[in-house]
């Protein structure tokens, strides 16, 4: 049986009595890859945050590896989640380069040096492991924000809208390697855009998100 | 054009005048005086400089960053008045609150007769340490010092991205770790800056390391100059503090470029506010309130108790004629410093020559040295001066008000300079094309639409520089003709005698003058807090 990496059950979210998230329901095994789409403010990038434990969940429960981590009444610490994060702004530490922001998440292991070369080869950015965030381009900046959260090898790894501010050549480019790395790593992804197209592309799950709701699509 | 290229170089080379005169006493001769420093005071000079600015670097920058990330990042009881109120101790100048420390802590002075009174101890008994010394310095300095760390540091902490925080959240890390490795290191260029400011005020002081007997640069100086009678020695000395103090501005000047690293992402995230409850909140709650007590409420509950609930007839004639004097002075040179800076930042405008904005940013310099070095080189230019253009008369300039206006000028123009600039940046260059096409240029711009435009900044220009002409005290001590008081004076000379009861009156007036730039400092906070809540 495969194991299941996230499950949410009957999750709601409300801004000052506004309802973003309602009665959501989701599941992801090992190795799967989900999108959900949606408009701009239908409650995506809130979903992910729940999830991250960045915001407290109103109703329901969440787990992750069968592992209760949010609900009404238990929020278990981000960082106590190994859950993994890219998102539009990359946020990569500016003071530090490009190899200690990979390393910065496993700085207490043996094998970092390892992680941090079969990473760098793996995103083609070894050329750039001296360098600090704001001298590369923004292309290379997001390989090294996938390289980084990939490096303490997350349980789930979401993704939110990373691709927005790239042009299409570099977002085709990227596509292709990213579909071969989280094949090879037997990632489990959770993907937010709306982009349609590349939903298609990265995942194989596609589901909705309206007025607070999720469907799903494919 | 070339008279508005003309007025930024005058004024120019009549700021760095005094300062050349100052460093050139190096290159002339050297008195037994000079080897009587070296053998026996210099020493004593460097090392008790080097503990008083390693003791105030550790306090203001755990009392200024920590405050700052308390302020900004977590919500707790008093937050909002804290987030200003830290400020106030920058109303406070270090001489002040030395002397109302010794007012309170010597072994009669309040608080040790207060414990003497609440314990029915002997008159003999002392519970307070004594503060007269390094110790005491450091104290004062600290808790007058930090709103300088404070305010930079709180701005670095506001323009760090969430998303930052939120990523070193997510791989691995704690609250405790990513203020350590993460917002620390990100708001290091804004928390040095404001290093070296303090620094370089801790260098400049006279008044409370005079108080306290601490034998630093400037002392040395004033004693040098008045013991031995050796302007020249004097001069010499002070070199060598204004290039120490030289090397600590332009390392501020260094660090302030670093400072917009802090914001390298395109898209930025408003930071998240943590709640703290219970002891944590109550903790963070102590921990701002104790600089503020120090710093500002104690020393004003304090000189407001001399002042007022004692006999001392404290609007006296002395106090009345100071206050007028100190206003005067103040309003003036503020008024002759937003006009220098006003039209100096017209002529760059109106030139666009990259020469006369360095030329400007160089005027600026004069913050950074310290009062009695100006008044040093200050005096041998106006003798200079007086036996070369007025030979006839006796000492024209020499001891007039002349040379006092000359040092305030020089020390507070940056902080017109700063507020004329901000209040230009906010005039488009669209208007003054608009207006040269309609025929308004040079003296017809500046005169029909930037001043009535710049009208607010003038006036925070005039404001600022009078709160710190107000303070100014060894200048004005050096300075001042014959018989002419400051309030600053006055405090100093009633302190010098341990009359701290008539000294109170004209501290207090300093203070509430000094809360002038913290209302403006205020709005700018609470502006801050709108456009990132």
């Amino acid at each position: 049986m495969t194991q299941k990496i996230l499950k949410i059950e009957d999750l709601a979210l409300s801004y000052a009595n506004q309802k973003v998230l309602k009665d959501v329901n989701l599941e992801l095994s090992k190795g799967e890859r989900v999108s959900i789409l949606g408009e701009s403010g239908s409650g995506k990038s809130s979903l992910l945050r729940c999830i991250a434990g960045f915001e407290p969940v109103n109703n329901g429960k969440i787990f992750i590896k069968n592992k209760l981590v949010s609900s009404n009444n238990l929020m278990i610490p981000t960082e106590k989640r190994n859950v993994g994060m890219v998102a539009q702004e990359k946020a990569l530490f500016p003071h530090l380069t490009v190899k200690k922001n990979i390393s910065f998440g496993i700085e207490r292991k043996k094998n970092k040096d390892e992680v941090v070369n079969e990473l760098t080869n793996l995103f083609k950015i070894t050329n750039l492991i001296d360098k600090l965030p704001r001298q590369i381009s923004g292309g290379e900046q997001q390989r090294v924000a996938f390289a980084r959260s990939l490096a303490p090898s997350p349980n789930l790894l979401m993704l939110d809208e990373p691709f927005s501010a790239l042009d299409d050549e570099l977002k085709q480019e990227l596509y292709y390697e990213l579909d071969k790395i989280f094949d090879k790593q037997e990632l489990s992804i959770l993907l937010v855009t709306h982009d349609h197209e590349e939903a298609k592309i990265l995942t194989s799950r596609l589901f909705k998100l309206t007025q607070g709701s999720l469907i799903s699509i494919e | 054009m070339v008279s508005w290229k003309m007025l930024p170089f005058i004024v120019a080379v009549v700021f760095i005048t005094p300062i050349l005169i100052v460093l050139t006493s190096l290159f002339g001769e050297y008195s037994d005086n000079w080897s009587h420093l070296i053998e026996f005071v210099l020493l004593d000079y460097i090392s008790s400089s080097i503990l008083l600015v390693l003791g105030v670097s550790l306090g203001v920058l755990v009392i200024g960053v920590l405050s700052a990330y308390l302020v900004t990042n977590y919500s707790f009881y008093g937050k909002n008045t804290f987030e200003w109120a830290l400020l106030l101790p920058l109303a406070i100048p270090p001489y002040i609150l030395a002397y109302t420390f010794t007012g309170l802590f010597d072994a009669n002075g309040d608080a040790n007769i207060l414990i003497r009174y609440l314990f029915n101890l002997n008159n003999d008994f002392v519970f307070f340490p004594n503060v007269r010394n390094i110790t005491g310095a450091i104290i004062v300095f600290s808790f007058t010092l930090y709103p300088y760390v404070y305010l930079v540091t709180r701005s670095a902490f506001l323009n760090q991205s969430n998303s930052i925080k939120e990523s070193g959240r997510l791989l691995g890390l704690g609250q405790i770790s990513i203020f350590s490795k993460i917002s620390l290191p990100l708001a290091r260029p804004a928390f040095i800056a404001g290093l070296m400011l303090v620094i370089m005020e801790t260098l400049s002081d006279f008044g409370a390391v005079d108080h306290f007997a601490v034998q630093t640069f400037t002392t040395g100086i004033f004693r040098t100059w008045y013991g031995l009678y050796d302007l020249n020695t004097a001069m010499q000395l002070s070199s060598l503090l204004l290039m120490i103090i030289f090397l600590f501005y332009f390392l501020e000047r260094f660090s302030r470029e670093g400072i917009s690293y802090t914001n390298d992402n395109s898209t930025f995230k408003t930071a998240s506010v943590t709640g703290l409850k219970g002891l944590k909140s109550l903790l963070a709650s102590t921990f701002c309130f104790i600089p503020i007590f120090i710093g500002f409420i104690l020393p004003i509950i304090e000189l407001s108790l001399w002042a007022f609930e004692t006999n001392v007839d404290i609007f006296n004639n002395k106090f009345l004629v100071g206050s007028f004097n100190t206003i005067t002075l103040g309003l003036f040179t503020g008024l002759i410093c937003a006009l220098l800076a006003i039209v100096i930042n017209f002529s760059i405008r109106f030139t666009k020559n990259k020469f006369l904005e360095r030329l400007n940013s160089l005027m600026s310099i004069g913050y950074a040295i310290p009062g009695l070095i100006l008044a040093v080189g200050i005096t041998r230019f106006l003798v200079f001066s007086d036996q070369n253009l007025f030979t006839n008369i006796n000492f024209v300039i020499t001891g007039s008000l002349v040379g006092l206006f000359l040092a305030y000028i020089i020390k507070s123009y940056a902080l017109a300079n700063s507020s004329i600039e901000s209040g230009y940046e906010r005039i488009s260059n669209s208007i003054d094309n608009s207006a040269q096409l309609l025929g308004s240029s040079g003296g017809k711009l500046l005169g029909r639409i930037h001043f009535p435009l710049m009208r607010t900044s003038f006036l925070t220009a005039v404001l600022l520089v009078t709160s710190e002409v107000v303070k100014e005290l060894p200048a004005t001590l050096i300075l001042r003709p014959f018989n002419f008081d400051t309030l600053a004076v006055i405090t100093y000379t009633y302190a010098a005698e341990e009359r701290m009861y008539q000294a109170a009156m004209p501290s207090l007036a300093i203070v509430i003058i000094g809360i002038i730039p913290i209302i403006f400092l205020t709005k700018m906070i609470r502006s801050s807090r709108i456009k990132n809540s």
